[in-house]
């Protein structure tokens, strides 16, 4: 054991032969130039210094290395590269003594050393990636799932996590308490102080536990020095062991409560990159002509791109004074660019709709406040892409169902003020069991406090 | 003048000529040597600014809708200012430990190098004068104050760790909506319409409504647009009366005598235009057109009284009078017809204890009343029109309250008050892409300092912006040979709070 204690000196002192022998570098070649000849004399000092620390250095290391488990390879090349620094620390030594003609030669050789043999240490206790990391687009690594439910629980969302949280201790470069969570088997394998996972039962499961476990406590995991597993990556954890801990199966198959759902709803949009990743179709549209544009401008249609640079558009309708069949002709002409709609509080009619239809790519349709009907909704059915609709206050009712289900993709209505009866939605649910429908009617109960003002008590004297 | 004088003038007048007959072209070179290098090293480095975006003002449309940099979540914004800083003791910040500490006098280590705004020598504790409990899937703590709000919590992001540099009201609200805590500069709803104009080319893309009793302190500059073109200053409505005064025609003034006296300015101001080719001529056309327009359509979208009997119960509203359920409904109506940035301000929250009004348990449980139900009607309206995950609603103040009962002058107070405190305060945030049920960032167990979950200012302005689509590192402006921005130097996205 006192090795062990001897062996955690490394840190300490590594950082000295690093710092001192590359400043007998930096005087030795300053010392070359007239103006600074009186440094010479510390160069040999401070080789003697940086070679004796070297020397402890490469000790305490090896019995570190012995200590602890870390990736073979790179200790083995650290240790090595350790050890040529200390012999060729001592060999400059001598050959600055000895005035040797090359000594330059070998000052170069040992700061190159250095660098290697620190670069490695570094990757030993950061992990390999350490130094490069932030050059990488970080942005691109948070993966964007386009449909969740389809996706590998596992693969898609557990391994990121313990990737980004875990491997640096638990991985191929080190194995801290002999655990791995790097491959399936060695996660279920578990480490010194045996497994890790019960498979159905997160509660005894240390890999839980310990995540859960106050930070100020010791045995809390990731070490609170290292950065930390959200809440929501917390609960995905246990809710990948609590339904089995499989490696193989896919979303749409394990039990979600509404929290996870939300959780795992988040992979699909991510951040705002990633949203535009998924919001904005794949395929490439050519940008709309800027005559077509000052006519639609003309007509009183807002017309604007999704978001800087994109050929997508969003159209408002909500200036055009006269909504007539022209209006909309215009529109079509835009089909393969419109992504999102708003013509709620217009006088768009049923029939207006139908022209719509070849509007392929449209996403978002507002028509609240309108006039429109069922007979307008039943030309929706072609909007393959269409996901939010608004219908609030309008005169759709429950016969319009049917033209709702038929829109593939919906995965949002609104259906506040419309005559759509109990029994419809419930039709409507069942029919479409993903879709979120909102119907509106919401009511705040009167209270109390609402009515009676608060009042002082007493009169109050000075 | 004698003829030394004119000896010793001569003198000088050689010597300054040699001096410039020795100062050779191989010396300009050399000494502006340095000054060529530091000009070539930042070119090489780039500016601290490389990224600036470009000057959005079209003097012709300057509120033609504009695409945001990004794909944000939310179209427009409507925030809901408390002027006078509410105490966040009896709202959102549940602080048990604090009423055992009820009455005891304040610790020193609570006051040294403390600058308060009226407490004076050594305060009294003062325990939280209202009930908590937990609401909601989320189990976010709520004081019996806000008895509505609690029921739609897990719509909600609570930011328990609101943070300002500023005590005094004028500064600090000139600081949450401008970025500095002098004036100068835009407002953030200037800025929005600045950088995505508006959908609805009849109605101003900035609105703001207040309600209290008095405007901010702050004053206008609150709303104002700085450096930025006046066209994009918030335009004051009002909630009684005309909604924008002189927005009738006088009397004897038809719509088309209207229209042509309007038409004939802007023929003039065309010639005008043709002549000098002064772009703000052109602005200048624009806006009387807009306020042509403005005549039909802001009173229809201002008038409240075509709302249905049940959307006035659910708000508490009352059609006629000025208050804040009236704005509240009125911002949601604005929304709706495209309008991009809705200010509200409520006055009279600054609860110092200085009468029953201003208590902390008397004069604040009135004001929570006031504005309870109409914001969770509001959220919940436009939760039914689908318009909850487009609008971004915000709901804040300049700064908070002391755990401290506030001793003005030393004296004690007439009636449980708090003084100003900007260490820690609470916000809200929901909609627009903000992820319901959640709390971010935590004060100790008095509510005096923030233990994690700093949010400044600057955050708040650099996540509304984030949400709108705007990198607010890059939303800039050029004025006075500077680039701005609203978050000045500083600003964090608050992703946590980021569904």
């Amino acid at each position: 054991m006192m090795s062990v204690f001897i062996g955690r000196f490394h840190p300490v002192f590594v950082h000295l032969p690093i710092g001192i022998l590359l400043f007998a570098a930096l005087l030795f070649f300053t010392s070359k130039k007239q103006k600074f000849a009186a440094v010479s004399t510390a160069v040999a000092p401070a080789l003697v210094v940086g070679s004796f620390f070297s020397i402890l250095s490469c000790i305490t290391g090896y019995l570190l290395s012995i200590s602890d488990a870390y990736n073979e390879g790179i200790v083995f090349k650290h240790q090595w590269l350790g050890i040529a620094t200390a012999i060729t620390s001592i060999v400059c030594y001598i050959a600055y003594q000895k005035k040797f003609k090359y000594a330059g030669i070998l000052i170069t050789l040992l700061t190159t050393l250095i660098i290697i043999t620190g670069h490695n240490g570094g990757s030993l206790t950061h992990g390999e990636d350490y130094l490069t990391a932030p050059l990488s687009n970080s942005k691109s690594d948070k993966k964007v799932i386009a449909n969740i439910n389809e996706a590998v629980v596992y693969k898609d969302v557990i391994e990121p996590i313990l990737a980004a949280k875990c491997y640096s201790c638990h991985g191929d470069s080190k194995q801290k308490g002999k655990l791995r969570l790097d491959l399936p088997n060695y996660i279920m394998q578990g480490g010194e102080e045996g497994k890790v996972l019960t498979p159905f039962q997160p509660g005894s499961s240390e890999l839980i536990n310990r995540l859960l476990l106050p930070t100020s406590n010791e045995e809390h995991m990731p070490p609170k020095e290292k950065p930390q597993l959200t809440k929501d990556e917390v609960a995905l954890l246990h809710w990948w062991i609590e339904s089995g801990a499989s490696f193989t199966e896919v979303v749409k198959n394990t039990k979600q409560t509404a929290a996870i759902k939300g959780v795992l709803a988040a992979f699909s949009t991510g951040d705002a990159t990633a949203a535009e990743q998924t919001q904005l179709p794949a395929q490439k549209v050519s940008a709309i002509s800027s005559d077509l544009l000052t006519e639609l401008n003309k007509e009183g249609v807002a017309v604007v791109p999704i978001v800087n640079g994109s050929n997508y558009v969003r159209a408002n309708l909500i200036g055009v004074e006269t909504l007539s069949a022209q209006t909309f002709q215009l529109l079509s002409k835009i089909s393969d660019q419109l992504l999102q709609l708003n013509a709620s509080f217009t006088t768009i009619k049923d029939e207006h709709l139908s022209a719509l239809s070849n509007c392929k790519q449209l996403k978002q349709l507002e028509l609240n406040g309108t006039s429109i009907t069922n007979k307008g909704l039943a030309s929706l059915a072609a909007l393959e892409n269409l996901e939010i609709l608004s219908i609030t206050q309008t005169k759709a009712t429950a016969e319009g169902i049917s033209s709702l289900t038929a829109i593939k993709n919906l995965k949002k209505v609104f259906l506040y003020n419309t005559s759509f009866t109990s029994a419809a939605i419930a039709q409507l649910k069942q029919k479409m069991p993903g879709l979120l429908i909102d119907t509106g009617g919401y009511k705040l109960p009167i209270l109390v406090t609402d009515t009676t003002e608060a009042k002082a008590l007493e009169i109050k004297t000075k | 003048m004698t003829q030394k004088d004119i000896h010793n003038q001569r003198l000088v007048k050689e010597a300054q000529k040699a001096v410039m007959q020795q100062h050779t072209r191989r010396h300009f070179i050399k000494e502006s040597a340095m000054g060529f290098g530091a000009l070539a090293l930042g070119g090489l480095l780039g500016g601290c600014n490389t990224s600036t975006s470009p000057n959005l003002f079209d003097a012709t449309n300057p509120l033609a809708p504009k695409a945001p940099p990004f794909l944000g979540k939310a179209k427009s914004v409507i925030y809901l200012h408390m002027a006078g800083a509410p105490s966040q003791l009896e709202m959102f910040s549940y602080k048990p430990e604090l009423a055992k500490l009820d009455g005891l006098d304040c610790p020193p280590s609570l006051l040294n190098g403390k600058k308060f705004a009226f407490i004076r020598g050594v305060p009294k504790m003062l325990g939280p004068q209202a009930s908590f409990k937990q609401y909601g899937e989320s189990g976010i703590w709520l004081s019996e104050n806000l008895p509505h709000l609690s029921t739609v919590i897990d719509d909600v992001a609570v930011l328990q760790a609101v943070t300002t540099d500023q005590f005094n009201h004028a500064p600090a609200q000139l600081l949450m909506h401008t970025g500095t805590p002098r004036l100068g500069r835009p407002s953030m709803g200037s800025w929005v319409t600045y950088g995505l104009g508006s959908e609805n080319k009849n109605l101003p893309g900035f609105v703001v409504l207040t309600s209290g009793g008095n405007n901010p302190d702050a004053g206008k500059s609150v709303w104002g647009s700085g450096f930025l073109p006046s066209v994009y200053q918030g335009v004051q409505c009002r909630s009684e009366g005309d909604p924008v005064l002189f927005i009738k025609d006088p009397a004897g003034m038809d719509r088309d005598i209207r229209k042509a006296s309007i038409d004939a300015i802007n023929k003039v101001n065309e010639e005008s235009y043709t002549e000098y080719q002064d772009p703000e001529t052109l602005s200048r056309i624009s806006q009387y057109e807009l306020a042509y327009k403005m005549q039909i359509s802001v009173p229809g979208v201002m008038d409240i009284s075509t709302e249905p009997d049940y959307i006035h119960e659910m708000y508490g509203t009352k059609p006629g009078e000025s208050c804040f359920a009236n704005n509240v409904l009125l911002a949601r109506k604005l929304v709706e017809k495209g309008v991009r940035f809705v200010q509200l301000f409520d006055w009279g929250w600054d609860t110092h204890g200085d009468s029953a009004g201003n208590a902390v348990d008397i004069g604040l449980k009135n004001k929570c009343r006031k504005i309870d139900r109409p914001i969770t009607a509001l959220l919940q309206d436009l939760k039914q029109r689908g318009l909850l995950d487009d609008t971004l609603v915000v709901w804040g103040s300049e700064f908070g309250r002391t755990p401290m009962q506030e001793n003005r002058e030393g004296k004690t107070m007439p009636f449980k008050g708090r003084d100003h405190h900007g260490e820690a305060f609470s916000m809200w945030m929901a909609g627009g892409g903000i992820k319901g049920g959640t709390t971010y960032g935590e004060t100790d167990e008095i509510g005096y300092n923030i233990v994690n979950g700093k949010v400044e200012t600057f955050d708040v302005q650099a996540t509304i912006l984030n949400q709108l689509g705007f990198d607010h590192e890059k939303f800039t402006y050029e004025s006075q040979g500077r680039n701005f921005r609203l978050t000045d130097l500083s600003g964090k996205v608050i992703h946590d709070i980021i569904a």
